[in-house]
């Protein structure tokens, strides 16, 4: 019989409900974005962005589930890592719900569910394969060899890849997102421009290191403003950019030469980048590594990898009971703690 | 009081002489532009606390812990108001047996006590120039604030 499955995912900006069947069947997948409600700020903003969750979370529930007449079979719910009240609104509907329908509850790893999402796509996944997770909050290589085991190979020591493009893009006045802005303005500009380090590209390991790109860029505009001599905008953001993917796109196909992994699988926000999507695209193929690059819309936050991956957890034997609770720092791989699951 | 960092090894070794220094209650406002320091600050004051692994920033999440070494970590880039950051639920920390290190402390002032030490970060002229200036107010701050003084 068919397992149906509503997920929900609030843990950062998006308030999003999805109703997919067996792991694979995508029924829907609705997403709210706060994106407008943060723009003013340059980034998120997390009392907001708690109290929009509040507002959108049920009729985002009830356009993912409109149309299907009966209740579904299971809940799937992002526990973390994100914004702690943000998260809470997420698992207190899930539980309301859970409870309400008599139906069970499942806890679900928002970076796994990245991880994992491009299931939703290629309707079975061949384990392991290499996963980088790329987004506002994190930058992480892991290995994925099943629902239950997944070892971080490589990640941030400091900014987040989507942390480095918000924070550079407002520097040079473009904007939040910074992600889609700075893919935007590169295309206009010379990556060559300016020469900006290529931070860890030789540690011997696969974790990253941006925070000495951005201030790098900061002090090459502060000199360029000294000296009268500011190159174009496009210019210095492609540069920025070439310096960050450069590295994203070596590592990545170092770690998965290193472990033995034929696929490469990309998720995360930042994964929508047409330049990473491109360069990992060559890069794949000159290594002769499969690539994964699920669409835009499975790449940014939404709930229908966290109703995938929710039943392949259940389908492991994973249950969360009424007690469930947040975990604002959960690391991709980690436990979710057995007392929360019933 | 002012101190000079020539290189990011200066500012988290300044750091990690705070960290050892540091006992639960204390709480450390960074200020500063992107790029100066506040996070290898903190990454010093992990250290001083003698923790090993990574100090990534929180602009993201927040607040990031490290319960070994009853470390807070929080970061206000993204508030605007004490408020904001209170919702996160940090008083927990501030009034704990914690020692809370709290980048772009002025945007949220009004949400940490007075008693703290305050290290505003700026630019040096050339390249890894930092310059910090310290000033600590109440008990706990101008402790922090004579343990600084005798790096100079």
């Amino acid at each position: 019989m068919a397992v149906q499955v509503l997920g929900i995912e609030t843990s950062c900006d998006e308030s999003s409900a999805s109703l997919v069947r067996d792991g694979t069947g995508l029924i829907s997948n609705v997403v709210a974005s706060q994106v407008d409600l943060h723009r003013d700020y340059g980034g998120v903003v997390p009392e907001i962005a708690a109290r929009a969750h509040v507002e959108s979370i049920i009729p985002v529930i009830s356009e993912a589930l409109a149309g299907v007449g009966e209740r579904p079979d299971l809940i799937a719910v992002t526990v973390g890592p994100g914004l702690v009240g943000s998260l809470v609104v997420g698992i207190s509907v899930a539980k309301g719900l859970a409870w309400s329908w008599d139906v069970p509850l499942v806890a679900v790893n928002h970076l796994e569910a990245h991880a994992m999402a491009t299931v939703l796509e290629s309707n079975a996944l061949e384990y392991p394969f290499l996963a980088l997770v790329v987004s506002g909050g994190h930058t992480v290589l892991a290995e994925v060899r099943g629902v239950d085991d997944m070892e971080i190979v490589g990640e941030t020591l400091d900014d987040a890849l989507g942390e480095a493009y918000d924070k550079v893009s407002m520097y040079l006045g473009l904007g939040y997102p910074g992600g889609p802005a700075i893919d935007r303005v590169s295309a206009e500009g010379r990556s060559d421009a300016v020469p900006f380090p290529r931070a860890m590209m030789k540690s011997g390991d696969f974790n990253f290191s941006l925070s000495g790109l951005k201030t790098a860029v900061i002090r090459f505009m502060q000199k360029a403003k000294r000296e009268g001599d500011v190159p174009a905008t496009a210019d210095v953001a492609s540069s920025f950019q070439a310096a960050a993917l450069e590295v994203v796109v070596v590592k990545t196909v170092d770690a998965a030469l290193e472990r033995g992994l034929r696929k490469v699988v990309m998720g995360g926000g930042v994964a929508c980048n047409s330049v990473l999507r491109r360069w990992l695209a060559e890069a794949c193929e000159e290594n002769g590594l499969a690539l994964a690059q699920p669409s835009p819309s499975l790449c940014t936050d939404n709930a229908a990898m966290v109703a995938s991956l929710g039943y392949f957890r259940y389908k492991a034997g994973h249950r969360s009971g009424l007690e469930l609770d947040v975990y604002p720092n959960l690391r991709l791989g980690a436990t979710i703690p057995r007392g929360q699951e019933g | 009081m002012e101190l000079v960092s020539d290189s990011i090894d200066k500012t988290v070794s300044l750091g990690t002489i705070l960290g050892r220094s540091m006992t639960p209650g204390d709480v450390v406002c960074l200020e500063g532009e992107l790029g100066t320091g506040k996070t290898v600050m903190v990454l010093g004051i992990a250290r001083g606390r003698g923790y090993a692994g990574a100090v990534p920033s929180p602009t993201f999440t927040i607040i990031h812990t490290y319960p070994e070494v009853c470390l807070c970590h929080a970061d206000a880039f993204r508030l605007s108001s004490a408020d904001e950051l209170l919702e996160t639920g940090i008083e927990e920390y501030l009034e704990g047996d914690w020692i809370v290190a709290v980048e772009w402390a002025d945007r949220v002032r009004d949400a940490l006590p007075g008693d703290a030490l305050t290290v505003r970060l700026a630019f040096g002229r050339e390249d890894n120039k930092r310059l910090l200036t310290i000033e600590g107010t109440g008990e706990h701050g101008r402790r922090l604030a004579g343990v600084m003084g005798e790096v100079r």
